[in-house]
C-alpha cells in the first residue's frame, strides 16, 4: 500500500546542523524519502510475483489466484483510493491554514526543495509506471495466455502505480498552490505545467479502459506496438510539463536571492 | 575589442555563488530528472518499436531502422531543446540514451531475463548512445535546431544502425535447423517459444517484386533517416509546446 | 493504533477475505475465458497424445496429434477465412522449447498456409529447458482470429546433473550454445556505448554547474552557444571533438571486428507454404452427422448430446471418441488425456444406415472449463466424432449441436 511522506506544514525550516533548508536530511529528506518508498514498494511486488505469478496467477478462475492476486488487487485499490484522499485531504486542510502566513526565505527555500523532493517522487512513479511494469507487461503477454484484465503484470501496474500517478501529481499540485502562493497561488489561476502533467496521469488511468476493451475486440494477438496501444504514449507525453514545474520553482529561487542580495544591500547602505 | 556592460555582467552571473543554490540542486534535478526521461523514451519506444526491440528475430532490415531511429529520437529531441535553451548543455540526446538504456536494461534483466526467463542473447535492448553523441555534437557545432533535425538526425539513425548491426551480427550466421537454413536469431524466435506471439506476427522483410536485390538495407536507411527527421521535430514539439510554454502561464478560468 | 485505521484495517481485511473465498478451483490454464463457442467452433483436436512426462533438461519429447480447422470455422474470426496459421507449443514461458515441427509429415519452421476445413497432423519434438512442473499444450494460432490450445499435460521437467545447453549447428560447421552464444560480446558492446554516453554527461554536469546557467540563458538568445559569457568554451569543443572522433572510431573497429568474425550473414527467414494434404483429408468420406442437440445437467453433471449419424460406407463404422476445444471423450477405458463417455444405443453403425447416437458425459468439466455458460452470446456445442471403418480407415465428422441451456 501507498505509505507516502507527510509533507511539512507550518514553517519547519530548523537550525539544527544537518537539517537545514538545503540539507540532505533537512528540505531533501522528502525527496529522498519519497523516492525510495516507491522504488522499494515496486522491488516488493516484483519480488512477491517471482514467486506466485507463474504458479497462481495464470489461470485467474483458480482458488489461489484468488488468494494471491485478486486480493493484491482489492488491497492496491482499497489502499490507493483511501491513501489518496487522506494525504489530499490533510494538504488542503492544513494547506488553508498557512498559504497566507508570511514566511522567511530560507523557509520558502526548504519548501521549494520538499517541492522538488515531490516532483521527484512523481519522477519516479511515472518510471516505474511507463517503464518498469511495462516492461514486464509485454514479458508476461507475449508469452502467457491471457485470461483476465487482472493479470499479475497489469496488477500493479494499471492498479496501483497509475493511480499513484494521480495522486503525486495532483497532490504536488495542492503542496505548490498552499505552500508556494508566491509560484502557484490560487490568485495566478491554474498553472498550465500541472494542467499538462495531472492531464497526463489522469489520461493514462483512462486509457487502460480503451486498452481493455481493445484487447476483448479487435486483435487477439499481442503485437506490443499496435496503434492502440498509442495512446498511452501520446498522453505521456504531456507529462512534459513536469519541465516547467522545475522551471518555475528555479526562477521562484533566483527571485530569492535576488531579494536576499537587496536585503543586504539596504542594510549596507543604512550601516554606511 | 572593448567588452560592454552586459558581456561582464553575464560572466560574472555564470560564476556567482548563491546563499541558497548550490550543487544539491544540480544533483537532485540530474538525478530526478532521469527517471521520468528514461521512463518516457521507455513507453515511446516500446509502444511504437517494443517488438523490434524485444527480439533478434524482429531486427530486420527493412522495418527496424526505420520504426525504431523515429521511436527513440522523440524524446531525446525534446530534451535536447529543453537542455539547451536553459543550460546551454549539448546533452539532452545523450542523457536521454543514458537514461533509456538504464531503464531498458532493467527491464530486460529483470522482466524477461528474471521472469520469464528468455536469454538475454535473444531480447538485448539496441542501444541509442552513440547516436546520441553525434546528435548531440551536432547541436553543438550547429546552434541551430533545424541543422540538428537534419544533420543529426541523418547522422542519428545511420549511426544507430551501425552501433546495433554490431552487436546483432552474430546472430545472423546462418545455421542449420529443420531441414533447411535458418539464421541463428530465425532459430532463437522459434526454439524460445512466446506463445501469444504466433511467429505470423512477425512484421520483417519478405521481400517482393519490387525489392532490388541487395538494396533493401539502403532504402530503408534512407527512409528511416528522413523519418527520424519527422521524429525530432515531434520532439521539438513536445519540447516547446509541452515543457516550456507552460512556464509561468496560467489558465484563469477553470 | 488509533480506532479509525484498526476499522479501515478491517475492512480491507474482510474484503480480501470475500474476494478470496468467490472463485472454485480449477487449474493450468486460462484458456477458460475465451468464449467457449469460440474455443468449440475453431479448431478441433484429434489424438493428441504426448510421449512422456518427465523429461531432464535438454531431453526431448513428443507431442503429436492432428488439428482441423473446422468447417463451421465462424464468420466474425479472421473474417470467416483462415489464411494463415501456426502450430506450437504453448507453456508458461520458454520451460520448454520446440526443437522440431512437421506437419502432415514436412518440417515446417514457421507458419503455414491454411484453409477452413483444413487437417494438420502434426508432430512437435520439444525439449526440457527449465526444471519444474508445467502445463504444456500443442496451440494452433490463426491469423486475425487468435491462439486456440489443445489438451494440455502436466509436463516435469529435472534438472540435468550433467548441466543444461542447447546447442546448434551453423553452416560453417561450428556448434554453439544458443542459450549463451556472444551473450558477452554483445554485453560489452552495449557497455561501452553506456560508458561513453555517462562519460559525456559527467563532463557537463560535474565540473559545470547546471541550474544557476538559467539565470544567463534565460538573457541570450536561443541560438548563441554563450561562449563570450564561459557557457561554452572553446575547450568544450574541442573535447566533444575528440568525443565524437573516439565514438566514430569505435564504430569502425567493431564494424571490422563484425565484419572479420562474422563473415556470413543473411537476413532473417520467413518461410510460409502450404503443407500437402494427408491421408485422412483425401480418404472418401463415409461418416456424416447431422441434427445433433445438447442439453447439460448442473445437477447431476451430465452432458447429453443426441446426434444423427450416417454410414455411407460399404463397411460397419465405429465410434472411438468425440472431441470438442481440448477435451476428449472416449466410450470404453480413458487414455491419460482421454474423458469417458457413454454411447446408446451402440457405437457401431452399420452400412448404408442411419442410427440417432446418444452420447453422456458424467462429468464436471463442462463446467470447470466454462464451456457451458449462458453468458455466451452463442449456444452451439461443436466438436468432432471420429469414426474408424472396420478396413482400419478413419473418418472426422463435425458435428454442431444446438445447445438447450438450463437456466436454473
Amino acid at each position: 500500500m501507498a505509505q507516502v511522506a507527510a509533507p511539512p506544514t507550518e514553517a519547519r525550516v530548523s537550525d539544527r546542523p544537518g537539517r537545514g533548508p538545503i540539507d540532505w536530511l533537512g528540505g531533501w529528506r522528502t525527496c529522498i524519502v519519497g523516492c525510495s518508498v516507491f522504488l522499494l514498494l515496486a522491488i516488493a511486488i516484483r519480488i512477491f510475483q517471482q514467486f506466485t505469478a507463474w504458479k497462481y496467477g495464470i489461470d485467474a478462475s483458480s482458488k489461489n489466484f484468488a488468494l494471491y492476486y485478486r486480493s493484491l488487487f482489492i488491497a492496491e485499490v482499497v489502499g490507493v483510493t483511501v491513501a489518496t484522499l487522506w494525504w489530499w485531504g490533510s494538504l488542503v486542510r492544513r494547506g488553508r491554514t498557512l498559504v497566507n502566513a508570511k514566511i522567511s526565505h530560507a523557509e520558502e527555500v526548504r519548501r521549494i526543495a520538499v517541492f522538488w523532493g515531490l516532483v521527484g517522487t512523481t519522477s519516479v512513479i511515472l518510471y516505474i509506471m511507463a517503464s518498469f511494469w511495462p516492461n514486464q507487461d509485454g514479458s508476461w503477454h507475449q508469452t502467457a495466455v491471457r485470461d483476465t484484465a487482472l493479470t499479475p503484470s497489469h496488477i500493479p501496474m494499471f492498479y496501483l502505480f497509475f493511480p499513484l500517478g494521480i495522486t503525486f501529481t495532483v497532490g504536488t499540485y495542492l503542496f505548490g498552490r498552499y505552500w508556494l502562493p508566491k509560484v502557484y497561488g490560487a490568485e495566478n489561476g491554474f498553472p498550465w505545467s500541472f494542467f499538462l502533467l495531472i492531464a497526463a496521469s489522469v489520461t493514462e488511468l483512462m486509457q487502460v479502459a480503451m486498452n481493455e476493451w481493445g484487447h476483448s475486440l479487435w486483435i487477439t494477438e499481442e503485437i506490443f506496438a499496435v496503434p492502440f496501444h498509442w495512446p498511452f504514449v501520446l498522453y505521456g507525453w504531456l507529462a512534459a510539463g513536469i519541465f516547467a514545474l522545475w522551471a518555475e520553482t528555479l526562477v521562484r529561487l533566483l527571485q530569492i536571492e535576488g531579494e536576499i542580495e537587496q536585503a543586504a544591500g539596504v542594510k549596507e547602505e543604512e550601516v554606511a | 575589442m572593448a567588452t560592454d556592460a552586459k558581456t561582464l555582467e553575464l560572466r560574472e552571473l555564470v560564476n556567482k555563488q548563491y546563499r541558497y543554490i548550490d550543487r544539491k540542486w544540480d544533483a537532485v534535478f540530474w538525478i530526478t530528472a532521469i527517471f521520468v526521461v528514461g521512463a518516457a523514451a521507455d513507453i515511446t519506444k516500446q509502444l511504437f518499436a517494443g517488438d523490434w526491440d524485444f527480439w533478434t528475430d524482429w531486427k530486420d532490415r527493412q522495418w527496424w531502422p526505420i520504426v525504431t531511429p523515429f521511436a527513440i529520437i522523440i524524446i531525446g529531441s525534446a530534451l535536447q531543446y529543453i537542455q539547451w535553451l536553459a543550460w546551454r548543455f549539448p546533452t539532452g540526446m545523450t542523457y536521454t540514451a543514458v537514461g533509456l538504456f538504464l531503464c531498458t536494461f532493467v527491464g530486460r534483466w529483470v522482466q524477461w531475463g528474471a521472469f520469464v526467463y528468455y536469454p538475454m542473447n535473444f531480447v538485448w535492448p539496441a542501444t541509442m548512445v552513440a547516436a546520441a553523441i553525434f546528435a548531440d555534437w551536432v547541436l553543438l557545432k550547429t546552434k541551430s535546431f533545424i541543422l540538428t533535425s537534419v544533420i543529426g538526425a541523418i547522422l542519428f539513425s545511420v549511426t544507430w544502425w551501425i552501433s546495433n548491426y554490431i552487436p546483432l551480427a552474430p546472430y545472423l550466421q546462418p545455421a542449420h535447423w529443420m531441414d533447411r537454413i535458418v539464421t541463428v536469431a530465425d532459430v532463437q524466435g522459434i526454439e524460445y517459444i512466446h506463445s501469444q506471439t504466433p511467429e505470423y506476427l512477425r512484421i520483417v522483410e519478405h521481400g517482393s517484386l519490387r525489392t532490388f536485390l541487395g538494396e533493401t538495407q539502403y532504402v530503408s536507411l534512407v527512409f528511416g533517416a528522413t523519418v527520424a527527421i519527422a521524429g525530432y521535430w515531434i520532439g521539438q514539439f513536445i519540447g516547446r509546446g509541452l515543457a516550456i510554454w507552460p512556464i509561468g502561464r496560467f489558465i484563469k478560468r477553470w | 493504533m488509533r480506532r479509525r485505521h484498526r476499522r479501515l484495517l478491517g475492512a480491507v481485511l474482510l474484503a480480501g477475505a470475500l474476494v478470496v473465498s468467490i472463485s472454485p478451483a480449477a487449474q493450468a490454464h486460462g484458456e477458460k475465458s475465451q468464449e467457449a463457442f469460440l474455443r468449440m467452433t475453431s479448431v478441433g483436436w484429434v489424438d493428441v497424445k504426448f510421449s512422456q512426462d518427465h523429461v531432464k533438461q535438454g531431453e526431448t519429447f513428443t507431442i503429436a496429434g492432428t488439428a482441423k480447422i473446422l468447417d463451421a470455422w465462424p464468420s466474425g474470426l479472421a473474417k470467416g477465412a483462415p489464411n494463415t496459421g501456426f502450430i506450437s507449443v504453448i507453456a508458461p514461458g520458454p520451460v520448454v522449447m520446440v526443437k522440431e515441427r512437421t506437419i502432415n509429415g514436412v518440417s515446417a519452421p514457421d507458419r503455414i498456409d491454411v484453409h477452413k476445413g483444413g487437417i494438420y497432423e502434426f508432430s512437435l519434438t520439444v525439449a526440457g529447458r527449465r526444471a519444474g512442473t508445467w502445463h504444456v499444450h500443442p496451440s494452433f494460432s490463426v491469423k486475425g482470429a487468435g491462439t486456440l490450445l489443445g489438451p494440455g499435460m502436466w509436463i516435469t521437467v529435472e534438472k540435468n546433473p550433467a548441466g543444461y545447453s542447447n546447442p546448434i549447428t551453423l553452416d560453417n560447421g561450428k556448434t554453439i550454445n544458443l542459450e549463451n552464444y556472444q551473450l558477452p560480446f554483445t554485453w560489452i558492446w552495449l557497455l561501452i556505448t553506456f560508458v561513453i554516453g555517462v562519460a559525456w554527461m559527467i563532463y557537463w554536469t560535474v565540473p559545470k554547474r547546471t541550474v544557476t546557467n538559467l539565470a544567463v540563458t534565460s538573457q541570450i538568445p536561443l541560438n548563441t552557444d554563450g561562449m563570450e559569457y564561459g557557457l561554452i568554451t572553446k575547450r568544450d569543443h574541442r573535447n566533444m571533438n575528440w568525443f565524437a572522433i573516439g565514438t566514430a572510431l569505435l564504430l569502425v573497429v567493431g564494424w571490422l571486428y563484425q565484419a572479420a568474425a562474422f563473415p556470413t550473414k543473411m537476413p532473417q527467414q520467413v518461410i510460409q507454404f502450404a503443407p500437402p494434404q494427408p491421408a485422412i483429408a483425401s480418404a472418401p468420406q463415409f461418416a456424416k452427422a447431422s441434427n445433433a442437440t445438447a442439453t447439460y445437467d448442473r445437477g447431476s453433471k451430465t452432458f447429453t448430446m443426441n446426434v444423427d449419424v450416417t454410414n455411407s460406407g460399404k463397411t460397419a463404422m465405429t465410434l472411438k471418441e468425440f472431441t470438442t476445444t481440448n477435451l476428449n471423450f472416449v466410450p470404453g477405458t480413458p487414455g491419460p488425456l482421454d474423458r469417458q463417455m457413454q454411447v446408446a444405443p451402440t457405437t457401431t453403425v452399420d452400412p448404408g444406415a442411419t442410427t440417432k447416437l446418444t452420447l453422456t458425459t458424467h462429468d464436471s468439466v463442462w463446467q470447470d472449463e466454462h464451456l457451458l455458460t449462458v453468458g455466451s452470446s452463442q449456444l452451439e456445442v461443436t466438436g468432432i466424432l471420429v469414426f474408424d471403418d472396420a478396413d482400419g480407415a478413419s473418418n472426422l465428422a463435425e458435428v454442431q449441436a444446438i445447445m438447450q441451456p438450463q437456466f436454473k
